[in-house]
């Protein structure tokens, strides 16, 4: 089982936590407004990396919160994890 | 092809196990061929054969980035059934049962098909309502499902616990026409056989890249084995197909989830038949080897590693053990993962791309092992004629935009 | 009889304590320390098991985890049956009862070895190549046949009445492996301030070190070996922060540096106490892994190679200087290695005759010269052609090439045949962390590469054979171990630049 760095409480194994898949899909403003291709996009395209694969995570056996985080798909190494509104630090930046 | 039967054997035991030919063939891959197949799976290997042995398309090529059945052909739990709900599922899945019920002799080939039942169990009044709901539906769609009450389910597998545990079997559905097969006979049987009709089939070959033209459609694939064109080509690469269709500029609603499996130590016969359960999480079998066969859930996070985390497969094992007590005792031998693409509505998409010439076959998730035979012979169809087969036909990549999905999350019977 | 077969003194056996067992409902005593394999040596039991699918007869290959013969099953009561326990591994109690699998209507005339007579008929694979007619036949007649003639051991009947415990645990530094290089990781990591855990499968620590010839065995830190491994256990086992875990077997590494270990609690005990769980499972996640896995010895490949009394060079070493048992009393030795001579003249010291050293290379080197001295023929440029005897090997016909050639050959009999052909480091824990593996060619093995994990591998498993190299190489690992463990700067467990 992973573990996992919750921005907020730190180093916790992944049962406490529920994978909340791939991060910064943007729920279009106007769903009404909204083509079938846009709808479609944003319910069930998905990148589906293999390699860094950025993704939301919430803890929801300890803080309760969503948060974000980079992860190697051929490894299963974090490299960083960051808060919601936060930009994805770029592969390049992430030091451990 | 040379042919097998008894008497082949007690010929070749006569001269020493001189005179075997190699089953398939290892030749380069050439320049250009009519139509390719990207993937040596279960999936890959049998669309070549049917587009050799029924569309008369012989220059084609299988290309395999591993070795062929090294993906999750080798790794699956091996149980076959088409006990899916929707009318449009079952008729593809019991398609694939009908060509499994004679796939060794068309093959030549013992796959090692054994119908000796599958038992879904129910444990909640909520299973129960759905167990029944599918019982009925599969009844009126013409495939064989019962339901059992727990007596009766003991009765068919005498092991199992219906006594007063966590989880008690309220009931179970029965396909008697479900079974097993031997994996990685599937792989061979279908290679050798489309060998012998031409078909060239090139293993540690991965596809780098997707050429396509001025108009969009595709010319070819680049590989680590050179360029070869082609003006036909079908994805069959479960655990990659969003890598490799990527390369054509092709978005697909694809997750790929690790998904573990376990066998124990080999025993005398002692399990007859099937038994899966949604929800606890765990399905068991014993192989002819006398492995006992055991799978789960999904881990629950995408990767590309072919691993996952032991509180799965624990869990799996815990759930075992309350359906089978006296097998605590029992050690496991080997565990692995495969990786499984999931489709938001846990049917696979078999059909065109919107890249003219471009065909794809993925999204079985969890289940594809089972379909096999049924998703090649499709496919095939598909891929030669430039147009689905009317099986296939519903399971299309626009339906996600249109809306027409076709649910089978509880058929598919393994969590995730 | 058995009479000749158990050395007076030596070995960790305790002689004070004899034990009785049964073996196949007929009766026999060995010790305390013996494993239901050495108690059977000694008592001149050399038959014990069938292979699977040709029922051929099998002894013993190895002494430890990595037999692949002697499986049998243990009868507690008729809930607590167990099948396919390695008698290599099984701890000998008072009243043990085991049984021998695989084979109708017994041990030693086995109706199933009618496969052996047809082999040429049924090879591997074979299944694929026929019951394909007529249609319904396979799994009518065919499948339930070939069903009832696989298997090993036979599945338990009853609800198992065992507790099976599990505990989380985490540490700076977990050791796998208690051998030389093991210990030695350890024992840098504890004097360093990490809170380290160390686990081994075998009932004792000391690993190669419990095999050696005392009165010949090197010297570490300027004491003789076994004292060194005393004063060691000692110290680590008085240290607050470190956790000793015998009979445990990591045998699991999964992401993250989670190691999973199954430690064994009551099955070497005469009777089961009401109050303790069987077995413990322990989910390890630890900051720092170090992998002292250690080798297994190789096979050689020649025809007939698998009957009882063809052993491994090592595993003959370990029965007379672990178990005081002379493992036969007639040997050939077949060795691509210089390790092989060492075996010989031990053997020779505990009264077992030696007729020759048959050594598949050309030289003539010192090994061979130090046999010649204490009069044991050494064969060079040999092959062996063959090998005779049923339920146990009786001859062996070798051969000297010439030109690649066999020239001469020689039919020389004897009831102990012993393997040398190197080691092959163990990296199945390794290779499951997903690290890579590199190829060597002066080893001709696969050796642990670039890591996934934070792990490092020490000793033989990473091909430093020589005891004083692994020595250094487990004192390096665990004071490094140990310095990025307990790095105030350090985060998490992912390998630094994991990108």
């Amino acid at each position: 089982m992973l573990l996992i760095e919750c921005p907020w409480c730190g180093e916790r194994p992944e049962p406490e936590f529920v994978y909340g898949g791939q991060a910064h899909v943007a729920r279009p403003r106007v769903p009404a407004e909204a083509s079938a291709e846009e709808w479609t996009r944003y319910l069930y395209l998905r990148e589906n990396s293999r390699g860094v694969h950025a993704e939301r995570w919430r803890h929801t056996h300890g803080c309760g919160r969503f948060f974000n985080a980079l992860r190697d798909t051929t490894s299963d190494q974090f490299l960083a994890t960051y808060k919601v509104g936060e930009a994805p630090p770029s592969p390049g930046q992430v030091s451990r | 092809m040379q042919r097998f039967s008894g008497l082949s054997l007690l010929r070749r035991g006569l001269a020493g196990q001189r005179g075997w030919q190699p089953q398939w063939r290892h030749p380069d891959p050439k320049p250009a061929y009519d139509a390719l197949i990207v993937g040596g799976g279960g999936h890959g290997l049998g669309t070549a054969y049917y587009l050799a042995s029924e569309h008369r398309l012989t220059n084609i090529a299988v290309l395999e980035k591993g070795w062929i059945g090294s993906g999750n052909t080798g790794r699956n739990t091996t149980i076959i059934r088409s006990n899916y709900l929707f009318p449009e599922s079952a008729a593809l899945y019991d398609h694939a049962v009908r060509l499994w019920e004679s796939l060794s002799q068309v093959l030549n080939y013992n796959v090692m098909f054994s119908q000796r039942g599958v038992l879904m169990l129910a444990h909640t009044v909520h299973d129960m309502q759905v167990a029944k709901r599918h019982v009925h539906a599969n009844r009126a769609a013409g495939v064989d499902n019962e339901w059992l009450t727990p007596p009766e389910a003991r009765a068919f597998c005498p092991l199992l616990n219906i006594g007063d545990i966590r989880y008690p079997v309220l009931g179970a559905a029965l396909q008697r026409r479900g079974g097993t097969a031997r994996h990685d006979a599937v792989a061979w049987g279908y290679a050798r056989a489309a060998d012998a009709l031409g078909v060239d089939i090139i293993e540690n070959c991965e596809v780098t890249g997707i050429r396509r033209n001025a108009q969009g459609a595709v010319e070819g694939v680049e590989t680590t084995r050179g360029t070869i064109r082609a003006p036909r080509i079908g994805v069959a690469a479960a655990g990659n197909t969003s890598v490799v269709l990527k390369m054509a500029q092709v978005e697909l609603p694809l997750e790929s989830y690790p998904l573990q499996a376990l066998v124990s130590e080999p025993v005398k016969p002692v399990f007859p038949c099937v038994v899966m359960s949604n929800t606890i999480h765990a399905y068991i079998s014993q192989s002819d080897k006398g492995e006992l066969v055991i799978g789960a859930g999904t881990d629950a996070y995408t990767s590309y590693t072919q691993r996952g985390g032991p509180h799965i497969t624990s869990h799996a094992l815990e759930a075992i053990c309350e359906l089978f007590p006296m097998f605590r005792r029992m050690r496991m031998l080997r565990c692995w993962g495969g990786i499984v693409d999931v489709t938001p509505d846990r049917s696979p998409i078999i059909g065109k791309t919107g890249v003219p010439g471009l065909y794809v076959n993925c999204g079985w998730g969890t289940g594809g092992f089972k379909a096999t035979p049924g998703s090649a012979h499709v496919f095939a169809w598909t891929i030669a004629r430039d147009e689905p087969h009317p099986l296939n036909a519903p399971f299309t990549l626009e339906r996600f935009r249109d809306g027409n999905l076709i649910d089978e999350a509880a058929a598919a019977a393994v969590a995730h | 009889m058995s009479e000749g077969l158990r050395i007076a003194h030596g070995g960790r056996i305790d002689r004070s304590r004899p034990l009785a067992f049964t073996f196949d409902r007929a009766r026999y005593r060995g010790f305390a320390g013996d494993t239901l394999a050495s108690a059977l040596l000694a008592n001149g039991v050399y038959l014990m098991g069938r292979s699977f699918k040709y029922h051929r007869p099998r002894g013993v290959l190895a002494a430890g985890a990595e037999e692949p013969n002697a499986l049998v099953g243990v009868h507690r009561d008729a809930a607590r049956y167990t099948p396919n326990v390695r008698a290599t591994q099984l701890e000998l109690y008072e009243g043990l009862e085991a049984e021998s699998q695989n084979r109708w209507p017994s041990l030693a005339f086995d109706l199933g070895a009618i496969n052996d007579l047809i082999a040429p008929f049924i090879p591997a694979g074979f299944y694929y190549k026929t019951f394909m007619w007529p249609r319904g036949a396979w799994q009518s007649l065919y499948e339930p046949r070939i069903r009832a003639a696989a298997g090993l051991g036979t599945a338990p009947r009853e609800a198992d009445p065992d507790r099976y415990a599990a505990r989380y645990a985490h540490c700076d530094v977990l050791v796998v492996g208690a051998g030389p290089a093991g210990l030695a990781a350890a024992a840098a990591a504890a004097s360093a301030g990490a809170r380290v855990m160390l686990c081994d499968e075998q009932s004792e620590f000391g690993g190669a070190l419990l095999s050696q010839d005392p009165r010949t065995a090197a010297r570490i830190e300027g004491r003789p070996a076994l004292e060194w491994l005393t004063h060691t256990l000692a110290a680590l086992a008085a240290n607050p922060r470190v956790t000793l875990l015998r009979r445990a077997t990591a045998f699991g590494y999964f992401p993250h540096n989670l190691v999973s270990v199954n430690e064994r609690l009551t099955d070497h005990l005469a009777s089961v106490p009401a109050d303790s769980p069987r077995e413990r499972q322990w989910q390890v996640r630890a900051r720092e892994v170090v992998l002292a896995t250690g080798a297994i010895e190789r096979p050689l490949v020649f025809p007939g190679n698998d009957r009882p009394g063809i052993m491994l060079a090592g595993a003959a070493r370990t029965f007379l200087n672990r178990y005081g048992v002379r493992p036969g009393t007639r040997a050939v030795l077949v060795t691509a290695t210089d390790d092989a001579y060492t075996v010989a003249l031990e053997l020779q010291q505990a009264g077992i005759f030696v007729a020759t050293i048959a050594d598949l290379r050309g030289e003539d080197g010192a090994a061979a010269a130090r046999a010649r001295e204490e009069s044991i023929p050494v064969l060079t440029r040999a092959t062996v052609l063959g090998t005779s005897g049923r339920r146990r090997v009786r001859s062996i016909q070798l051969a000297q090439l010439e030109g690649g050639e066999p020239l001469t050959t020689q039919l020389q009999p004897c009831d102990l045949v012993l393997m040398s052909a190197g080691y092959t480091p163990s990296v199945h824990l390794y290779s499951q962390s997903r690290g890579k593996l590199r190829w060597d060619e002066g080893l001709q093995a696969f050796l642990p590469g670039t890591p996934a994990e934070r792990v490092r591998s020490v000793g033989a498993c990473r091909g430093e054979f020589a005891l004083e190299a692994a020595l250094a190489d487990g004192a390096a690992a665990g004071s490094a171990a140990a310095r990025e463990a307990t790095d105030p700067a350090r985060r998490g467990v992912c390998p630094a630049g994991a990108a």
